[in-house]
């Protein structure tokens, strides 16, 4: 198994390295340079070009890419022209927002797929898995920014149930203040998006469910006189689970490019909502930044996903 | 001549796709759908056409936020006054237009792409796959997004491509799939044998076989890519402010005056998309419980 983990992260090695030269390309293209925010009428011109050699600006691009990645490995992604501080300070911050609401999402997904597929899947053919089936093609068919925007006028606005935007409100003290407000501010957002994130999850396991039970081990435990509630919950469930598992990595992916409207709509300030505010700011060192960490998260995303599989099945290992 | 009208008796094996029409056509709700789908879209473009985009969207300060009724504007007015529904109408013949241009672009990709890596395996599959993998990682909403705001004529036109790098993805592994599976078969083999070239054995010979999965495909990734285009137009980097979309008639709602208290401004665009989207993908679901012989109703 270690081998087959081993090979996988090798392969993950020319992945990083081309995602850096596209990223790296692209912050080429990008107008303007790490000292166009200092210009002011009174910038003295020759002393901006020693400056820019100095930064290494006229360098060939192959040295520029090297002097670039090196930084990036000492957490070093320059100095954000729109906060004026360096740009792992002004991340770092709403990267740890960004990872909370991820995570109370994730869970949730999980709490809300599971329980319906496996109903779906032991009840098939009934009207309550055509129910779930028909939940299944809203959640699928939807876009998610439509279903926020809707959610948060309904709940945020009309009802008034939830706050609008933001990721703490600024009377709550203490650190259960702090904690509960957190999470109140998390609950829309949260659930919004897990509803919309079931999709595969439950399809996956309605799906394996429905081939397990046509197995022949669980016709033997059948034949045992096994009850068939004990069917289900030893000899069923645990064989269509495990995979699921796996998911886990993906959604990880999933829910990173979601992060974008998600945060935008709820002015939650995480990274995504930092990476459009820079945007329209035009602070291209932060944008170089994010896009290069939402790159290796997803990449850190599906291997640990692969991993989780081949831990999981080991029929994955021998090919 | 006997020989001739006994071929003539030889019952012909029904095509996919006259399996498809007549599943389809049994089931009701489905039907019903797709001629919902086909009147929506006609009715917007045929609505959009009598419309003169300038007109439409001049502003008018005196109309500012009209409520619905008001001053002859069935759906009330935005913020500069325009037409609610006559923006409602042109946004979504726009968004229409552009989720079937990349629909087309992306699935042409995607299906070539599949059926190449497919159908020749190998080495090249394992390249291609490659490819695929790396792309299929790329956060690609921000990749869009940064290429939106970098690219200096920027138009609707490169907005089409631009969506359309990202979105063959799913296409391409789904026709790779199925034409490994064809590769295989004995056909296949035959007219290998017979000295047909692969370019006529795949666009000829395999392609056919894959028509049903192809129309299912084509018919979601449509939905989708409304979905994703609404979306990007959203945020305010999808199609250019002269072009409204969707996505932009919703984006008033980022305004918490309008989202709160001025829900005839954006309300309407929202519901047309759930409506496009859910219907479209309506179809796209009933279509493939009719290619799929093992979750027929009929």
């Amino acid at each position: 198994m270690w081998k087959t983990i081993l090979r996988r992260v090798v392969i993950m090695i020319p992945q990083i390295i081309i995602l850096s030269l596209l990223v790296f390309i692209l912050a080429k293209f990008m107008p303007g340079d790490p000292f166009t925010g200092s210009i002011t009428p009174q910038t003295d011109a020759s002393q901006l070009h020693a400056l820019k050699v100095q930064a290494g600006l006229y360098d060939p691009w192959y040295t520029q890419y090297i002097h670039w990645v090196v930084n990036m490995f000492h957490g070093n992604f320059g100095t954000s022209y729109q906060f004026k501080e360096p740009v792992m300070a002004v991340i770092g911050g709403r990267a740890i927002n960004t990872l909370w609401l991820s995570l109370f999402t994730v869970i949730l997904t999980y709490l809300i797929a599971i329980p319906l597929g496996l109903l779906a899947g032991r009840y098939e053919d009934t009207n309550l898995d055509r129910g779930i089936m028909f939940f299944n093609y809203v959640t699928y068919a939807i876009p998610l920014f439509v279903f926020l925007v809707i959610g948060l006028w309904l709940f945020g606005y009309v009802l008034g149930w939830f706050p609008s935007g933001g990721s703490v409100s600024l009377s709550a003290n203490g650190f259960w203040g702090n904690t509960w407000s957190r999470l109140y501010h998390m609950i829309l957002p949260g659930v919004l998006t897990a509803l919309l994130s079931t999709t595969s999850t439950v399809q996956y396991l309605r799906s394996e469910i429905v081939d397990q039970k046509h197995q022949d081990m669980v016709a033997t435990a059948r034949a045992k006189g096994v009850p068939e509630r004990k069917v289900f919950s030893r000899h069923i469930l645990r064989n269509s689970l495990l995979p699921i598992a796996a998911f886990m990595g993906y959604s990880i992916t999933g829910l990173l490019g979601g992060s974008v409207f998600v945060e935008q709509i709820f002015t939650y300030p995480g990274m995504g909502q930092l990476f459009l505010n820079s945007i329209s700011n035009r602070d291209f060192s932060v944008i170089t930044a994010l896009v290069m960490i939402y790159g290796i998260l997803a990449l850190f995303g599906t291997l640990l996903s692969d991993i989780i599989m081949s831990v999981v099945d080991p029929r994955i290992r021998i090919k | 001549m006997t020989n001739s009208s006994e071929k003539e008796k030889t019952v012909k094996t029904p095509s996919t796709m006259k399996v498809i029409w007549q599943e389809f056509r049994h089931d009701r709700v489905a039907m019903a759908s797709l001629i919902f789908t086909i009147v929506l879209i006609l009715g917007i473009f045929i609505y959009a056409a009598s419309l003169n985009l300038e007109k439409v969207t001049n502003v008018n300060i005196f109309a500012q936020y009209d409520k619905p009724g008001q001053d002859g504007f069935i759906l009330g007015a935005d913020e500069g006054g325009r037409d609610g529904f006559k923006m409602l109408v042109i946004g979504a013949r726009n968004s229409i237009t552009i989720g079937f241009a990349v629909t087309i672009i992306s699935s042409i990709f995607g299906i070539v792409y599949g059926m190449i890596s497919g159908f020749y395996g190998g080495w090249l599959d394992n390249g291609m796959m490659r490819i695929y993998d790396f792309i299929n990682i790329l956060p690609e909403i921000m990749i869009i997004i940064v290429l939106v705001t970098i690219i200096p004529k920027y138009n609707a036109g490169t907005f089409i491509i631009i969506m359309s790098c990202f979105m063959w993805l799913s296409t391409a592994r789904l026709i790779r799939s199925k034409a490994l599976s064809e590769s295989e078969k004995d056909y296949v083999a035959a007219s290998r044998t017979s000295g047909t070239s692969d370019f006529m054995i795949l666009f000829r010979e395999v392609l056919p076989n894959l028509s049903s999965i192809i129309i299912v495909d084509t018919t979601l990734s449509f939905a989708g890519n409304i979905g994703i285009e609404t979306g990007l137009s959203f945020l305010g980097f999808g199609l250019p402010d002269s072009t409204p979309s969707l996505g932009t008639l919703i984006s008033y709602a980022q305004d918490p005056d309008v989202i709160g208290s001025k829900a005839w401004v954006w309300l309407p665009a929202a519901i047309v998309i759930l409506v496009l989207t859910l219907s479209i993908s309506y179809v796209g679901q009933a279509l493939r419980r009719a290619g799929d012989a093992q979750q027929r109703r009929g």
